[in-house]
């Protein structure tokens, strides 16, 4: 911890007195014994079995080279999924520019302070260790797909049998902001790391101030991420850092964009009086000196802010694919707008470059752009793979999935969940309920925001990011 | 190691003719086989197999009783089990049946807890038996035996104290874990106040296994007067013996907390880290020989700045979940290596269940491979908003959950 975030460390300190049921205390005396929750984080009771289990790999008889490039949720995911269901014949090669990952999930937890970026990190060891997974660590500059190689930033060049891409997004200029206003003074800190910390940095400093954070038109990572956002960042300033502070919540979209009656009672009730929720806005610019916000309401009338501090979340597209960019390159991003690549969701093979599979937040499928759903992606994708390597077709009828918890205090929590199964008519992926069916069917979200929940947000994070690297 | 010299030793110092020791010695020492060694057997080499369990034991010393003085002596057939319990003792040209003969175990780890076993079990061999159980409760069953009762009524006054059937007797606890958990509750109960109330009852120039005789003979005598079924706190406080308040507290503690573990999602891991917390507060209170559980929970709780010891041992058992979690995620760690399902039908449908319920369905909320894969299904007529598993469930068809069924059960 930097030395000027004394506040946020004693008062983590007191979060996690009042919520450790066994103190680390419990460790030394018992020496030898292992300890079930691997990650170290403070709050989770249950027990965690898959980072202590060994998978045998499958004996499939195939042998091939894969290489996957990211190393987020889908990229981690397929790769092990690739050595578990495609066995040791294929070689999977996973290129990372960073040592290791840093979760999203969870990292608003980092802004109030009752979770440090520390417990957010996840290594490559284990895929590698227990999968076989190659880890390169370097960044790609460009995809020779009639050669069937990918160049990367040391200068090799790694031949694949089949390529998949999971390069997660990169933040566009907008609102007057250019990349360095990210990195310093107005953070969106929508890929946690260095801006989330410099954002809780800021929040820390504030007094009976005014946040103003923007939300993108969508689609953009993580539905519920902004408005679960705004609720942490409420609590925490309504609680520590004077009465008199707001939230405004400025939203490029016509409504709140899931759990809309949960988010609803959270702004309008629990966090009454602290956060201004304003849906359909317009024009929104952000001088990073003087933080002033301006934009036009829902019916057009130009506003101005003057806040403490402000959090823009701007518009994403997938990394590489902006102009010169090597995703681009290799004509992958071929949405209408240019932000995506578009994919056949059986096989999430792109519809522009045979050979060449798009999976997680770069894709464009249908499916949320979020941490769960890429690792079923993954999964989907790997499956695909195999199939394919054994001459055969993908399945015919895949599901997904999406399930997520999102704190609404610094000790309630909600939950959204939904099933998608696969419409051949329209060949795209649709939400389902009751018994599969997709009439009328929309994602559920939990009557009731409770301390349960809050609770059995950890087991979900731990044992997703179990399923993911471990 | 002793048991190692006394069986290699066997031949040398045998109690059968000359020409017989050669084929002995490869029955003992050779680990299987061995018939063709034999110059003349007397008789067919033979195998008694079977396995041993309070939680299985591994590196156990088994041997056969021959002269039923209850210790291992040179020349009787002896072996260790392996990994999971299991052991094979060959014996062959032995001139009377060893059917009848006592099967004794002592040693070796204690594979639920990773502790070493200070227990000693027993079971009389049927002749050439595969698959003979020695267990808390076989030994108890002898006990009775040893009381004079026949073996059959012995075995009908055991099953009948505890709740049981007498096939349960002769069951691996641990196989019948799902259906029947009280087989299991019940002996490690027992065995973990027998330990207990062997060291509190063990005088001078006493041996701890002769105590342990004392004892198991003494909750004999106190099973075959009663009847009907108690519970086995009570079963141990009717002991004639010193501190059997203790007995009784630990065996009710030990019992409450696993049957409470066994329903959590931990399921039998959360089983495990339960009773390593027991075990650490029975040897407490036996180094310390301050038999009082209360005051002991109470000790480990203030070195290690928890609440969980005591709130496990409290008869009050409103609040188990919370301390059986907290025990469960501090001591519940093993390394288990799973395999993958043979047939790949329903693979990728059932990798929707892995993000909360760990890769291939081992754990997270809670375990959903082999038999409670199907309970799945409970959750098609709940509220979906009331609970995540349930709105998650109804968004499959039933033949998809079927498929998914069909694999975890793999």
């Amino acid at each position: 911890m930097k030395s000027d975030n004394n506040t946020l460390k004693s008062r983590r300190r007191l979060v996690l007195l009042a919520t450790a049921a066994l103190g680390a205390g419990l460790v030394p005396s018992l020496g030898r014994l292992a300890f079930a929750d691997s990650d170290g984080d403070d709050d989770d009771n249950h027990y965690e079995e898959s980072a202590n289990s060994s998978f045998t790999l499958a004996n499939t008889g195939l042998n091939a080279k894969i290489v996957v490039v990211g190393g987020g949720m889908a990229g981690a995911t397929l790769a092990k999924y690739l050595r578990l269901w495609g066995g040791s014949g294929v070689a999977v090669t996973l290129v990372e520019p960073n040592a290791s990952y840093t979760s999203n999930i969870m990292s608003n937890l980092v802004l109030s302070g009752s979770r440090s970026l520390s417990t957010l990190g996840y290594g490559y060891a284990s895929l590698a260790a227990k999968f076989g997974v190659t880890v390169k660590q370097a960044f790609v500059t460009g995809i020779d797909s009639t050669a069937k190689a990918v160049l990367l930033s040391d200068g090799t060049r790694l031949p694949y049998d089949r390529l998949v891409l999971a390069p997660g997004v990169e933040f566009m200029n907008a609102y007057g902001l250019t990349q360095s206003d990210y990195a310093g003074t107005t953070p969106h800190a929508w890929q946690a790391g260095p801006q989330t910390a410099e954002l809780a940095r800021q929040l820390a400093g504030m007094s009976n101030g005014t946040f103003v954070m923007t939300i993108p038109k969508a689609p953009y990572r993580c539905p519920p991420g902004p408005y679960e956002r705004a609720c942490i960042v409420a609590d925490y300033l309504k609680t520590y850092r004077g009465a008199a502070s707001k939230v405004i919540v400025l939203d490029e979209n016509a409504s709140i964009q899931a759990e809309r009656e949960t988010f609803t009672t959270a702004f309008g009730v629990t966090h009454a009086g602290v956060v201004q929720y304003e849906a359909g806005v317009t024009g929104i610019t952000i001088d990073p000196v003087t933080k002033i916000v301006s934009y036009l309401d829902a019916v057009g009338t130009p506003r101005t802010i003057n806040a403490q501090v402000v959090n823009p979340i701007p518009p994403h597209r997938a990394t590489g694919s902006s102009a010169g960019g090597w995703l681009a390159g290799a004509g992958l991003n071929n949405s209408a707008d240019g932000r995506w690549c578009v994919v056949d969701v059986l096989s999430y093979e792109s519809t522009a470059v045979p050979g060449i599979h798009v999976i997680g937040d770069a894709a464009s499928c249908g499916l949320p752009k979020a941490g769960h759903v890429a690792n079923q992606e993954a999964k989907i994708c790997a499956d695909a793979i195999v199939r394919m390597l054994a001459g055969q077709q993908p399945d015919p009828a895949p599901v997904a999935n999406s399930a997520c918890y999102s704190p609404i205090t610094a000790s309630t929590a909600s939950w959204l969940t939904a099933v998608y199964q696969y419409d051949a008519v329209n060949r795209k992926m649709v939400v389902a309920a009751n018994g599969g069916n997709p009439l009328g069917a929309a994602p559920t979200s939990s009557a009731t925001v409770s301390n349960k929940n809050y609770r059995n947000m950890s087991t979900w994070f731990n044992t997703l990011m179990g399923d993911s690297f471990a | 190691m002793t048991t190692d010299r006394l069986t290699r030793g066997a031949g040398t110092h045998g109690l059968l003719a000359s020409a017989l020791a050669a084929a002995f010695l490869a029955a003992c020492g050779g680990g299987g086989g061995g018939g063709g060694t034999a110059a003349a057997p007397a008789g067919p080499a033979t195998v008694l197999s079977g396995v041993a369990v309070d939680g299985y034991l591994k590196g156990a010393t088994v041997f056969l009783d021959l002269n039923g003085n209850g210790l291992q002596d040179a020349g009787e057939p002896s072996a260790v089990t392996n990994d999971s319990g299991r052991y094979s003792l060959s014996y062959s040209g032995l001139a009377d049946s060893v059917a009848g003969k006592m099967i004794v175990v002592t040693g070796g780890i204690d594979t639920d807890t990773g502790y070493a076993f200070g227990g000693r079990l027993t079971t009389r061999a049927e002749q050439a038996a595969s698959g003979q159980v020695v267990s808390p409760l076989t030994t108890l069953v002898d006990a009775l035996v040893a009381q004079g009762l026949t073996i059959d009524a012995a075995r009908s006054r055991l099953a009948a104290a505890l709740g049981l059937s007498v096939t349960d007797l002769a069951t691996d606890p641990l196989a019948a874990l799902a259906n029947q958990p009280a087989i299991y509750t019940q002996q490690v109960a027992l065995q973990r106040s027998i330990q207990l109330l062997a060291t509190a009852n063990t005088g001078d120039g006493d041996s701890a296994y002769a105590a342990q005789r004392r004892i198991v003979d003494a909750l004999a005598v106190a099973i075959k007067s009663g009847t009907g079924q108690v519970s086995v706190g009570t079963l141990v406080s009717q002991i004639n013996a010193t501190n059997t308040a203790a007995g009784r507290q630990l065996a009710d503690a030990v019992h409450d907390a696993l049957e409470a573990a066994l329903k959590t999602p931990g399921g039998h891991q959360s089983a495990k880290a339960v009773l390593k917390a027991m075990d650490q507060m029975r040897t407490r209170m036996e180094n310390t020989r301050n038999y009082n559980l209360g005051t002991t929970a109470s000790q480990l709780d203030t070195e290690h700045g928890t609440t969980a010891f005591a709130r496990l041992t409290n008869s009050d058992h409103s609040d188990d979940d919370d301390a059986i979690n907290s025990v469960t995620r501090q001591l519940g760690s093993t390394t288990s290596a799973i395999s993958q399902p043979a047939s790949t039908s329903g693979r990728l449908l059932a990798s929707n269940c892995f993000q909360c319920h760990g890769t291939g369905g081992v754990g997270g909320f809670e375990s959903i491979r082999g038999s409670d894969a199907a309970e799945v299904k409970e959750y098609l007529g709940k509220p979906a908003g009331d609970d995540i598993m349930a709105a998650h469930a109804q968004g499959y068809t039933s033949a998809q959950l079927d498929a998914i069924i069909a694999y975890l059960k793999q």
